[in-house]
């Protein structure tokens, strides 16, 4: 277990430097003057020579790839915001708690709401259970999940005024938030733990649990979902990449001070070193999160698990 | 040196022109030279051994011997096949309990051969050697049957049909004018029948402008999924099929990109460009090509796999035939499919890249953007937020409903 852990880790490394070297290259590709850019139109000459040779825009590519990355590699300094001047990581780690926070909670709700409802789909499959709530997953995957908080927005904040319209200074508004990201992404769980329930309840192990007279809800979640696992704790781990794009959106709608919110402003801005920080930083934490679904993977399930001890 | 080509020379300092011509040479053409040349070779005794088969001649001298062992009866490469003109299953087989009525049944078949396939003997033992496949007009009918059968797919369909005669004759429905023209006295107007779903907070007309935005947000879809798909052929085409060093860097690649979420990418990539709608759809492009190199390399290894390929192959199909005849129109399916998912998802993506207000930019109409601007009317006109919400929702709807009727009509085998 330690060797396949040790295995994952050392893979990581490669891809990481992979993903910087991307990010950087696409955020170099900027056509024109960077510091014209950021200075505008009516900047003179001199001053946005000097803007370059401040932030060491005027030297080569490869110059300026390697001197980030060792400032990532040895300090974890992502560099200074243009704007602010403050080091990039220090504004994202501020921001982070809010924004792991809420993607945490929506995946939580996500499967909370999504696979029950595929499971008993799966159960009572082709009767009107599971004509319903096909049809429900198919309009859920259909909401885009800004408009369904700015519908959440108008009825509960503004028409009855129970929650808060902005902000997360209590737990209150994190609620609007969650539940505008979740429901409308609950829908490929239920299709999916719908099939893959679908997949397991047609095997023999299944009859024979049910032969030797198992209850069935001890069928159901003993026999059936614990097959039917692997592929949901998969999905959830692919899941909270969505979510990670979803948050910037609803970050924006509901005014949260999280990354994604800073990630929108900086790109706005067109504060390069802030934007190169977010996503080098979220696609960090993405690869994190991968390698851990793998992990818990390999802790579930022994054949995978044999791959590796053997 | 490796077999598989030089390393190259890091210490590499060249005199002059000439120099840099020659490694360039060495660095680039030798390895095609060498690869064309190899290919010729493979191409020449496989003609060999089939003019050997067909007993046009004799096996070349160098070959060694195979000597016929009497045992099995297994035709020596002397004497050549007889080739019959239709090929039987021995008598004897027609008393085996299987066979009805004493009907011989082929007991394997390979792929029927197609026009312009060497026929290959021996392989072939279908009952009548000459099944034709149906023509393509048939089985797009036969397509048609199974697809036409799930309403909610035919019903997406006739939606998808409609969105694009409404964006195609938008211009005609409603004038350009109507959808971008400010008029502050005629602001937040209530639906009538001048203004079917009212006006917005600078008077212009929501319905016109929703129409409009139906043009922008099926660009938004369809021509990227369609790049992203040609450019997933390409590479992953070229992944599976090349295998190897092609394989190893293509895919190492997709992991990379694979790691950044799709959204982020699609951020970077508009940072990078800047705001527009072409420089959103070239993002939304870039960002989802690596997913469609990866699928599309999945599915025509999955192909290759098959058996019907290696049949094609035993007879001879050169490899340009057997991509194009062969493993092209098994794979259409799965592409098509993709292509469609790839239109919603793109739809929801594009949509919510313009909210942000890096899309499109104003005043041109489009759904997303129309949401972010009517987003801060909430208070006062809530209705406004309702027709473009909903235009994305029924196009992405529509799309899905498509795009499962036509996965249980290509494949039945996954319908539930």
């Amino acid at each position: 277990m330690a060797r396949y852990c040790l295995k994952r880790l050392a893979l990581l490394v490669p891809t990481l430097f992979g993903v910087i070297f991307v990010v950087f290259l696409i955020l170099a590709l900027i056509p024109g003057d960077p510091g014209r850019i950021q200075l505008g139109l009516s900047a003179t000459k001199e001053a946005v020579d000097a803007f370059n040779l401040q932030w060491g825009l005027d030297r080569p590519f490869f110059a300026r790839f390697f001197s980030f990355l060792g400032g990532v590699v040895s300090r974890f300094d992502f560099g200074r915001s243009y704007r602010t001047n403050a080091p990039v990581l220090n504004e994202i780690v501020a921001r982070l708690p809010i924004t792991a926070g809420i993607a945490f909670y929506s995946v939580l709700t996500v499967l909370v709401l999504g696979v029950p409802l595929g499971i008993l789909s799966a159960m009572r499959r082709a009767t009107f259970i599971d004509t319903s709530v096909t049809v429900y997953a198919m309009f859920l995957s259909a909401i885009p999940i800004f408009w369904f908080a700015l519908l959440l927005l108008y009825v509960f904040s503004l028409a009855l005024g129970m929650l808060p319209t902005h902000g997360v200074e209590s737990w209150r508004g994190y609620i609007l938030p969650i539940a505008a990201m979740s429901i409308p992404s609950s829908s490929g769980f239920i299709r999916l733990t719908r099939v893959t329930m679908l997949d397991v309840v047609y095997q023999e192990y299944i009859k024979t649990a049910r032969a030797k007279g198992a209850r069935e809800s001890s069928v159901i979640w003993k026999h059936a979902f614990k097959n039917a696992m692997l592929p949901i704790i998969n999905g959830a781990g692919l899941m909270f990449s969505g979510l990670l794009g979803g948050t910037v959106i609803i970050e924006t709608i509901f005014t949260i001070p999280g990354v994604g919110r800073l990630l929108v402003t900086a790109i706005q801005q067109r504060d390069m070193p802030v934007v190169m920080g977010c996503t080098i930083f979220l696609a960090m934490i993405f690869m994190l999160i991968v390698l851990l679904i793998d992990i818990i993977y390999a802790t579930i399930d022994p054949r995978i698990r044999a791959r590796f001890t053997s | 040196m490796s077999k598989r080509g030089r390393i190259p020379n890091l210490a590499f300092k060249p005199k002059n022109a000439d120099d840099i011509e020659r490694a360039l040479h060495d660095a680039l053409v030798t390895p095609i030279e060498r690869f064309a040349k190899r290919l010729e070779e493979r191409v020449e005794r496989f003609e060999d051994r089939i003019r050997v088969w067909e007993g046009k001649e004799d096996p070349p001298a160098d070959e060694p011997e195979r000597t016929p062992s009497d045992a099995d009866g297994a035709p020596s490469v002397d004497q050549p096949l007889p080739i019959p003109s239709k090929l039987s299953i021995p008598d004897h087989h027609s008393n085996h309990p299987n066979r009805v009525g004493g009907e011989p049944v082929p007991t394997f078949i390979l792929a029927p051969p197609s026009k312009g396939d060497t026929p290959l003997v021996g392989a072939w033992t279908g009952a009548d050697a000459h099944i034709t496949p149906p023509p393509p007009a048939e089985r797009l009918k036969e397509l048609w049957r199974s697809f036409s059968a799930n309403k909610p797919a035919v019903v997406g369909l006739c939606i998808v049909a409609l969105m694009f005669a409404v964006a195609a004759a938008a211009p005609l429905l409603t004038p350009f004018d109507m959808a971008i023209k400010q008029n502050v006295r005629a602001k937040f107007e209530p639906p009538s029948a001048a203004h079917w779903l009212g006006t917005d907070y600078v008077g212009r007309d929501v319905m016109a402008r929703v129409l409009h935005g139906a043009r922008v947000s099926l660009t938004m879809g369809f021509l990227p999924a369609l790049c992203s798909i040609a450019a997933g052929m390409l590479l992953g085409s070229a992944a599976a099929y090349f295998g190897n060093w092609a394989d190893n860097i293509i895919m190492r690649l997709c992991d990379i990109f694979h790691c950044i979420p799709g959204v982020l990418l699609s951020l970077a990539f508009v940072a990078a460009l800047g705001p527009g709608l072409n420089n959103m759809l070239i993002a939304i492009t870039i960002s989802s090509i690596p997913s469609s190199t990866r699928f599309v390399r999945a599915v025509i290894l999955n192909i290759v796999d098959k058996e019907y390929i290696e049949a094609a192959r035993a007879c001879g199909s050169s490899p340009a035939r057997v991509i194009l005849r062969h493993v092209l129109p098994n794979a259409i399916g799965p592409l098509i499919l993709q292509t469609v998912s790839y239109i919603a998802g793109m739809i929801m993506t594009g949509a919510g890249l313009s909210f942000l207000g890096l899309g499109l930019q104003p005043p041109n109409p489009e759904w997303g953007y129309m949401l972010a601007e009517y987003q801060k009317y909430l208070r006062n006109a809530p209705y406004l937020m309702l027709a473009p919400g909903i235009a994305i929702l029924i196009a992405v709807l529509a799309f899905n409903l498509m795009g499962d009727g036509l996965r249980d009509a290509l494949d039945p085998k996954l319908r539930r």
